[in-house]
């Protein structure tokens, strides 16, 4: 069977975020919940869908992100039709980087010409949901919508995300700004769907007037000329923006509140680790460990990555601890996330709040 | 094209001694070590010894087992040239018959080691945990000029009558071979691992085949013939973990080897990783009253009660008030709450209902099997 819809995840509007993390990573490969990469979620979202065609955008530090994806074989994206495109940035002749996303789609415009799949989903990586592709695309042609933009109702105090305003019958009639306000009903779930036509003369018109930015300079200029429905998700909603909004979104999953019970199965990057080892004396609980750990010591309320060491008498409460990071004998580690292959040597003690949880860079020694 | 060695790996076995759990899969896709199954173990010393041209022989109840090893991807050994090959008994002009023992089903695939024009062929079983670099037993075999080499483990003495063993002069050259000796002379095992120079294992496969009173086994008519006919054969010592994992009892031993402080087989080594089929499953969650000690738990499990000393594969529960104690509980196993389980091993996606006493401590093992049942409230010590 063959599917409409020609996937595309624009990493383009998600530069500059969460910079304690983004250093030298996309956004799209900051690691999550123990042993994904946020991108795996609307990746997976995709292909569980029958979505086999994807193009990734990608506007910066792209070198673990293409590490990660590879082929695309983890995804089943290997494929002689259709699969994995991965864009690097454009360039202009100068070498400077184009603005926006818009430059970067209209540089690679031959993909979506070749592509034969008559409409497009555009989705960024951050903002994770499980919504249903194609009952979306379902809802757009019914509407005879130009462009349909996904919405769900504001839970979340989420300083991030985009309101949406909604006129008769779901017809969008403004897109604000980000950013939090109590009157705000509803959030738009970064997530838009139109024929591949639109978006092509979309792109054609925009660059020749230098507007870059897809959402700002097309859409929201022309919600009154342009048909623009709302599509209403009611599942679960998880966005990471910041070192706040990654520590209480990764705090969910310990509440069985997250996202990732949602799926039936999400795809990564496999690295044959064995399974978890508790030593005598382990005392484990609240926590959400991925595989090739030692743990001999106390973890309570946090996530392990893969390949973490506890060491005896360690004690690690409320805190993120990326992929073999060693925590020494004695150490204490709380409320803190520690990228990955930190060190915290024996008898030391990383401690931040609640509110303000500690960062500990990659690689670092403490 | 051309491939310097090829590996057969002989994985029809029926592992009748595992009883319920090779009911209905072959042995070499009996789980193994919270996230293994038997036949990961030669496929990833394959891999890591940069053999890349792996026949599998397969016969007995293959369904699950070829599901398992698809086009061989886990283990790198999905190739362009050589690669993982499924090989099946077929129908023949000659005939259509069943393999009729280990040299029979190399002898009924010359063609497709023929294809590879090798100088050497590996043989293997998908019998046994251990980690090997075949590649240095190459090397051996090479510096020997043997035309064959049989690895072989130092066993203890008192154990030896159970071994086919091998008598050697002092630089290893084979002099003598007995199976399962009352009276050993060595305490040399052999391990079914040999490496045959190609020429020599095909004049050999098809003198054995015309033969009409041999067996067609490596051990009774192959090796013995070699050593008849004058030829090189070597023995390389291994060092290192190797159990046979053919009975209940040393299937549950094998995987309690790896809960010690310091595991006499070790899976954690970066440099020899070992591989297998990725179930895709989220990290393991371990519940706010649960309590884990001294055990290897896999990805996708959720436990809310206590385990001790026990390994649990992906995708295993086990509810509040619970305990499992010296046990070994396969993928997708569901157990309750407030269920005792003691020296068991439970099969994948048996069911353990709320109150249900599995095995006691110092018992002997238990199995339950695979998608059985285990009622609400049944002491279930020892299957009648």
């Amino acid at each position: 069977m063959t599917n409409d819809l020609l996937g595309v995840i624009n990493l383009g509007t998600e530069e500059g975020l969460f910079p304690e993390f983004t250093g030298h990573r996309n956004l799209a490969a900051v690691p999550f919940s123990g042993r994904y990469r946020l991108i795996d979620f609307t990746l997976t979202n995709m292909i569980t869908q029958g979505i086999n065609q994807v193009g990734i955008f990608t506007l910066d530090k792209y070198r673990s992100l293409m590490d990660h994806l590879g082929s695309g074989k983890e995804w089943d994206l290997d494929r002689s039709q259709g699969g994995l495109h991965i864009f690097p940035p454009a360039l202009k002749p100068d070498g400077e980087a184009y603005l926006g996303d818009l430059a970067n789609f209209s540089m690679h415009r031959e993909h979506f010409v070749r592509s034969k799949q008559p409409y497009v989903v555009i989705t960024g990586s951050n903002v994770l949901t499980t919504i249903d592709f194609q009952d979306m695309l379902d809802h757009h042609k019914s509407m005879g919508a130009d462009i349909t933009l996904g919405y769900a109702a504001h839970e979340q105090k989420c300083g991030y995300c985009r309101p949406i305003r909604l006129g008769e019958n779901d017809r969008v009639v403004g897109i604000g700004e980000r950013g939090y306000s109590p009157d705000d009903e509803y959030t738009y779930t970064e997530t838009i769907i139109m024929s591949k036509n639109l978006f092509l003369r979309l792109v054609d018109e925009a660059t020749s007037k230098g507007e870059y930015d897809l959402l700002d300079g097309v859409i929201r200029p022309q919600l009154h000329r342009l048909h623009v429905h709302g599509y209403h998700y009611t599942g679960k909603m998880q966005v990471i923006h910041s070192v706040l909004s990654y520590y209480n979104e990764s705090m969910r999953l310990l509440r069985q509140e997250g996202i990732i019970y949602d799926f039936p199965h999400i795809y990564t990057k496999i690295k044959h680790e064995p399974p978890t080892r508790y030593l005598k004396g382990s005392k484990v609980n609240e926590a959400l460990v991925a595989n090739g750990c030692k743990i001999s010591g106390e973890v309570q309320n946090s996530i392990l990555f893969r390949g973490v060491v506890v060491s005896e008498h360690a004690r690690v409460k409320n805190s993120i601890i990326l992929s073999k990071s060693i925590i020494e004998e004695g150490a204490v580690v709380e409320n803190a996330i520690l990228d990955k292959e930190v060190v915290v040597k024996r008898g030391q003690v990383i401690r931040g709040t609640i509110d303000e949880p500690i960062v500990i860079g990659k690689r670092t020694t403490v | 094209m051309k491939q310097e060695m090829v590996a057969m790996l002989l994985a029809g076995g029926e592992g009748k001694r595992l009883g319920p759990l090779t009911r209905k899969t072959a042995k070499p896709a009996v789980h193994f070590g919270g996230k293994y199954r038997i036949i990961d173990f030669p496929l990833s010393n394959c891999t890591n010894s940069g053999i890349t041209t792996v026949g599998v022989l397969t016969q007995y109840e293959p369904l699950e087992l070829n599901r398992y090893l698809g086009i061989g991807s886990a283990w790198d050994l999905d190739r362009r040239n050589g690669g993982l090959a499924i090989l099946p008994p077929y129908q023949a002009q000659s005939g259509k018959n069943w393999y009729e023992g280990t040299a029979n089903a190399i002898y009924r695939n010359l063609s497709y080691i023929d294809d590879y024009d090798p100088e050497y062929v590996l043989i293997l079983s998908g019998d046994h945990i251990y980690k090997m670099d075949y590649e240095k037993m190459l090397d051996f075999h090479k510096e020997k000029q043997a035309d064959v080499t049989i690895s072989v483990m130092e066993v203890p003495w008192d154990e030896a009558p159970r071994f086919g063993i091998l008598n050697t002069s002092d630089d290893l050259r084979i002099k003598e071979f007995e199976e399962k000796p009352e009276k050993p002379k060595s305490n040399l095992a052999s391990m079914g691992i040999y490496i045959f120079n190609w020429k020599v294992l095909r004049e050999h496969l098809i003198q054995d085949a015309e033969d009409e009173t041999s067996s067609f086994d490596f051990g009774k008519n192959i090796i013995p013939n070699t050593l008849l006919d004058g030829l090189d054969v070597f023995a390389y010592k291994f060092k290192g973990y190797w159990k046979d994992v053919g009975t209940i009892q040393s299937l549950w031993e094998a995987n309690m080897d790896l809960l010690e402080e310091d595991p006499p087989f070790d899976l954690y080594d970066p440099d020899f990783k070992i591989y297998s089929v990725n179930p895709n499953q989220t990290p393991q969650f371990i519940g706010k009253d649960a309590c884990v000690e001294q055990s290897v738990i896999n990805e996708g499990c959720r436990i809310e009660g206590e385990v001790q000393h026990s390994v649990l594969f992906y995708d295993v529960r086990v509810g509040e008030g619970s305990l499992v104690k010296d046990s070994v509980i396969m993928p997708g196993a569901r157990i309750g709450k407030d269920v005792t389980i003691h020296r068991a091993i439970v099969a994948s996606c048996a069911v353990i209902e709320d109150g249900a006493t599995v095995g006691e401590p110092g018992g002997e093992i238990v199995v339950i099997e695979p998608h059985e049942n285990i009622e609400s409230g049944t002491v279930f010590k020892q299957r009648a």
